[in-house]
């Protein structure tokens, strides 16, 4: 089997890269576990090292280039937040991915117009206070190499805004590459960290702004994420805006819901089982549905359905379900993984390793 | 004990080498061997043959590094053992890598002796050294290693979802690179 011929191949890759992907992972846990004994003597020899600085050298220049502010990094090193998923620091939270046009024509998020898709989230704490904001921008147009932008709004420091510089120490404890780079600006300390070909990341506090964390990915410019601080620095960041009642109460339910029955597949008749179906509300409105479904010796699927399409899934859409024949499903389906539809406003997508164009026709059958 | 002196304990047919390699790799050969089988059991039989076939194969063999050497045949024994026991339909996790990694090849590719599984494995190196070092970890942590998607989300703290969708994205390049280095496997 072709598959077991990779996994094979696999096997035998070069041994020094077995190595490093083994050695990377004591390294992240050995580095955290350093980094917290460490940070409090990093921080404060930071800022003292910055007063002294201010001192010395009074008001620092107001302009800056966005590579400045990664100049002094020699290394790629991630501050990792100190929470585990299945047990996030917040206690609730509202989706806003909705209220993209709303939210850029108020002046609240910046346009970000190279970025299609949009996904916006308030996370809150138990008294319902704001514990953070997260606003990410997707463009998938360069296929894999696709770019994404995460800001991080804060009032106090928290898992995923760090504000303390981490200097890497050796196994003696002697301080070795730096990743940060602190840039002084109107007074504010800006953090920068990663390398041009690394996932990079700007982060600074202001006190009529808030704690912002700019997230980049590798394929992201400088440029990129200092446009995006620019924006912040001369805008600000209206918390109010992501208030609790403001946001779409997103809930996933596990029954079937009847409303979105009928563009979900007849995966029953066609001797398949699920292995998971869910489905999703937004403010009581189901508005999404996925599942996963298996047939023993025959395969699985993954079919998802949503109002909307990510840009991401363009070049796998095949057009209106009433157009679709088996013919037209064989055509688009020719990467043999991804193949997507539309029935009246929603957009279907099926994802799977294993069916053939036939069997994925008689499945886009059960829900014409 | 380093590893020349466990090869030289092998070298010298002395079985104090079995004690002494599975005291230093046997907490690394059970992690990938439960990763890969997810079953005790059969994890525990899978490490247990890894020293047999280290104990017969070296000499004449003498590995640079002695623990990819005992991960290469554990993998290669845990495969082994997936098709010796796969009746049972057991396996969910060998099932879901094998699956993964069928999407790294198109479905028209067919079986070519020209390029043979030594010439992939060194396209495929090249191919992981092209990436940025972070894609290359969590490629080799999943499809080498074993680990699982759960996991790899958690130590990279981002959602499993996301974990997904980068390892598919990881999966496509690796196709399309393949494809490009004109490989039929």
């Amino acid at each position: 089997m072709n598959n077991e011929f990779l996994y094979n191949a696999i096997t035998d890759i070069d041994d020094d890269l077995i190595e490093q992907a083994s050695k990377q992972v004591k390294l992240v846990k050995k580095r955290w576990l350093k980094r917290v004994v460490l940070a409090a003597a990093a921080c404060l020899a930071v800022i003292l090292s910055i007063e002294l600085f201010t001192l010395q050298n009074g008001k620092s220049s107001q302009t800056i280039s966005y590579d400045t502010y990664f100049k002094d990094n020699v290394v790629d090193e991630e501050i990792q937040p100190s929470y585990s998923i299945s047990d996030p620091p917040y206690d609730s939270s509202r989706d806003f991915s909705e209220y993209r046009e709303d939210l850029t024509s108020n002046h609240i998020i910046p346009p970000m117009e190279a970025y299609p898709d949009f996904y916006a989230e308030g996370c809150y704490n138990e008294d319902g206070s704001i514990y953070e904001v997260i606003l990410i921008w997707n463009d998938y147009s360069d296929g894999l190499n696709y770019k994404q932008i995460m800001v991080t709004a804060a009032t106090e420091e928290n898992h995923h805004i760090v504000r303390c510089p981490v200097t890497i120490f050796d196994e003696n404890g002697q301080p070795i590459d730096k990743n940060v780079t602190e840039t002084k600006r109107d007074g504010t300390i800006i953090y920068g960290k990663g390398l041009w070909d690394t996932e990079k990341s700007l982060t600074f506090y202001r006190e009529n702004i808030g704690w912002i964390h700019i997230e980049g990915s590798y394929t992201n410019t400088f440029e990129d994420i200092g446009e995006v601080l620019e924006w912040i620095w001369n805008n600000g960041f209206d918390f109010n805006a992501f208030s609790k009642e403001n946001g779409d109460d997103i809930v996933c339910v596990l029954d079937v819901c009847e409303a979105l029955a009928s563009y979900m597949p007849d995966y029953e008749t066609l001797g398949y089982v699920a292995e998971q179906e869910r489905y999703l509300t937004r403010n009581g409105v189901p508005y999404a549905a996925d599942g996963e479904f298996i047939q023993a010796g025959q395969g699985s699927f993954f079919w998802s359905v949503d109002v909307k399409r990510e840009s991401l899934w363009q070049e796998y859409d095949c057009g209106a379900i009433e157009d679709l024949t088996l013919e037209k499903v064989a055509q688009c389906f020719t990467d043999d993984v991804f193949l997507g539809f539309w029935k009246d406003e929603y957009f279907i997508l099926i994802w799977t390793n294993t069916l053939s164009s036939e069997q994925i026709w008689e499945l886009i059958e059960t829900v014409k | 004990m380093d590893d020349n002196q466990i090869i030289k304990l092998f070298f010298e047919r002395d079985e104090q080498a079995i004690v002494e390699i599975s005291q230093t790799y046997g907490s690394y050969c059970h992690t990938i061997a439960m990763n890969i089988l997810n079953n005790k059991e059969d994890a525990e039989e899978c490490v247990n043959d890894t020293w047999i076939k280290s104990w017969n194969s070296i000499p004449p063999q003498k590995p640079v590094s002695l623990k990819t050497y005992v991960g290469r045949i554990l993998r290669n024994t845990a495969i082994n053992l997936y098709h010796h026991k796969k009746a049972a339909k057991r396996y969910q996790v060998v099932n879901i890598m094998l699956d993964d990694l069928s999407e790294c090849i198109s479905a028209s590719s067919t079986i070519d002796d020209i390029f043979d599984q030594q010439q992939l494995s060194e396209t495929i190196s090249r191919w992981l050294r092209s990436l940025p070092e972070k894609e290359r970890h969590i490629f080799i942590r999943r499809y080498w290693y074993g680990d699982s998607v759960q996991t790899l989300a958690e130590e990279y703290y981002i959602s499993a979802n996301a974990m997904t969708s980068r390892l598919k994205r990881l999966r496509a390049k690796l196709r399309i690179y393949l494809e490009q280095e004109g490989v039929r496997i």
